[in-house]
């Protein structure tokens, strides 16, 4: 069946999302067309709007912000000791709501893979090494993810700071929390055996 | 694994099938571009999600067709297995005893095979990357890290020749960058170097016997395994680098290793027989047969595709006598000669015409 063209350009539209296939956006499409009042098509476009205008990258980490700094760096009792590296500003908001680390974040906005163009120069590798001049900043905790494209980050970077007196860490690698041993693949079995270690008494 | 029954939906020729296995030897008989062949592929294929001769797994699609099913079912008393792989135009997925496996690495080796075909000269004669698409299908069904190290090798090779042709180009030169991505490389490299190494060491000595089984001749035969790079020596792959760059390629690795055969010390290519040559052949999957026995203390399923027919009557019945020692066999053959049909009383012959089964008889004592 043809839809009529502004609700078929709504569906494509609804189609850009990830994860969203024809079905679920003609679905969306329909459910706007039917339920939405006046109002709500308002509201849903002053906030699109919004999102637009204010939400920008952090000025000093690069987490998303409607200021010019997001409220990690802006909160005076984050320890400043500590910056966590992460590809993507989604990362801090994951580890943000497991509320145990209390330091600063560098969001770099992707990872090196050369295959698809994207070298140091393309991400910010730059502005982690500008701010790292602030004597206050002692470790860097790499938490890129642990794919081949992830650990050439890492490395890359521990390699830059590799001459620095700064501390560089990398996430452990293994079994999930409250996961069991027999059910674990065997690679990530490999990788938790490799990173065993002493128990602290 | 005893194949019991084996189930084909729009492979090549096959339009749909369903034939029934005997449990030691299947012969299946018919004329050239008939679909034998495409039966012993279909095994193949379900164990190892692979095709022993086509580079795309869409070319096992029949044409016009969307998709490709094959399944197999296995006698395991007391429960039956069954086994299936789908190949579609958008990739394959495997089911293992109705669980499907996201990643195929993990389903591989559940059923080993091996595969006899007139290419097989090809392995000894051939091109280094025909022997090493042999030891990869050879040590991805034995050992299950061997195919994600590969797959990892694979990704960040490509990288680095990314990296290279870049630096070639003079479009970057952020050696620290190379660095990075060669030593990531190099980690994975030496896991694969391992376990080829390993598996060499096993397969020689079976080589050298299965050979002078299979030839009766006191000829000193080798074979080993050629590694481009030793795994060890960083210094050598650093001396490299220069010439990459150049390049734009990694003359070093896995990806550049090959397989050496020699007879009295000199390389096979030079002075080899073609029956030496297919000799040497037949002696090294039987050295593979064994070795899946020895790792994986059960026979895998032999797949012999046309291999009689240039053999002589008592090379013949050798290797059908040596594998029906434990292995189900499947053989195609374009006639099945009277001389091998005396020998041999326990079998099922199956005919084949144009993509169906025209007959199918059970010889001998064996019931499923």
């Amino acid at each position: 069946m043809k839809y009529p063209e502004a609700l078929q350009l709504l569906i494509d539209q609804f189609r850009r999302y990830p994860g969203i296939g024809k079905k679920t956006a003609e679905r969306y499409a329909l459910f706007t067309l039917d339920r939405f009042q006046a109002t709500d098509y308002d509201v849903f476009r002053d906030t699109l709007k919004r999102v637009q205008d204010e939400i920008k990258p952090c000025l000093q980490c690069g987490n998303l912000t409607d200021e010019e700094r997001c409220y990690v760096c802006s909160d005076s009792n984050r320890d400043h000791s500590q910056l966590l590296v992460v590809e993507e500003a989604k990362d801090v908001l994951v580890i943000e709501n497991a509320k145990t680390y209390k330091g600063l974040y560098h969001v770099l906005g992707g990872v090196i893979k050369p295959s698809a163009g994207i070298g140091p120069e393309e991400i910010r590798i730059k502005e982690l090494l500008s701010r790292l001049k602030d004597p206050r900043h002692k470790e860097v905790i790499l938490a890129t993810n642990l794919s081949d494209e992830g650990e050439t980050t890492a490395l890359y970077i521990d390699y830059l700071l590799s001459k620095t007196d700064i501390n560089v860490t990398r996430i452990a690698h293994g079994l999930p929390a409250g996961s069991d041993i027999a059910y674990a693949d065997e690679i990530t079995l490999l990788k938790a055996l490799e990173g065993r270690k002493k128990i602290n008494r | 694994m005893i194949l019991a029954t084996l189930q084909l939906k729009n492979v090549r020729i096959y339009n749909a099938l369903t034939m029934q296995c005997h449990p030691k030897l299947n012969i299946i008989i018919g004329n050239n571009g008939q679909g034998k062949t495409t039966l012993l592929e279909s095994i193949y294929f379900l164990g190892l999600t692979k095709s022993h001769k086509t580079h795309t797994d869409q070319q096992v699609i029949q044409t016009g067709q969307e998709f490709a099913k094959i399944q197999g079912v296995f006698n395991l008393n007391p429960t039956p297995i069954e086994m299936s792989v789908i190949i579609s135009k958008v990739g394959k997925k495997a089911n293992y005893n109705h669980i499907e496996y996201s990643r195929l690495s993990d389903y591989v080796g559940q059923l080993n095979v091996v595969m006899f075909a007139p290419e097989d000269l090809d392995l000894i004669k051939g091109s280094p990357s025909e022997r090493r698409r042999f030891i990869d299908a050879s040590i991805g069904q034995l050992s299950r890290p061997y195919m994600t190290y590969l797959s990892h090798y694979k990704r960040l090779l490509k990288e680095r020749n990314d990296v290279l042709k870049m630096m070639q180009k003079q479009r970057i030169n952020d050696t620290v960058l190379l660095h990075v991505i060669t030593d990531q490389m190099k980690h994975y490299g030496k896991k694969i170097i391992n376990e080829r190494t390993q598996f060499f060491h096993a397969l020689e000595p079976l080589f050298k016997r299965l050979y002078k089984e299979l030839s009766n001749e006191f000829l000193k035969v080798n074979m080993g395994y050629e590694p481009s790079w030793d795994g060890v020596n960083n210094h050598v792959y650093e001396k490299r680098e220069t010439l990459d760059i150049l390049t734009g390629n990694t003359s070093l690795g896995p990806h550049r290793d090959d397989v050496f055969f020699t007879i009295d010390q000199t390389p096979v290519k030079d002075i080899a027989s073609q029956g030496q040559i297919r000799t040497m052949a037949i002696a090294l999957k039987l050295a593979l047969v064994e070795r899946v026995l020895e790792v994986k203390k059960h026979y895998p399923v032999v797949l012999l595709d046309d291999v009689f027919s240039e053999l002589d009557e008592s090379r013949q019945h050798h290797l059908l006598n040596y594998l029906q020692q434990g292995a189900q066999v499947f053989m195609t053959t374009t006639t099945l000669a009277e001389p091998l049909k005396n020998r041999i009383t326990d079998y099922q012959s199956i005919e084949i015409k144009n993509g169906n089964i025209i007959r199918s008889v059970r010889h001998g004592t064996t019931t499923l």
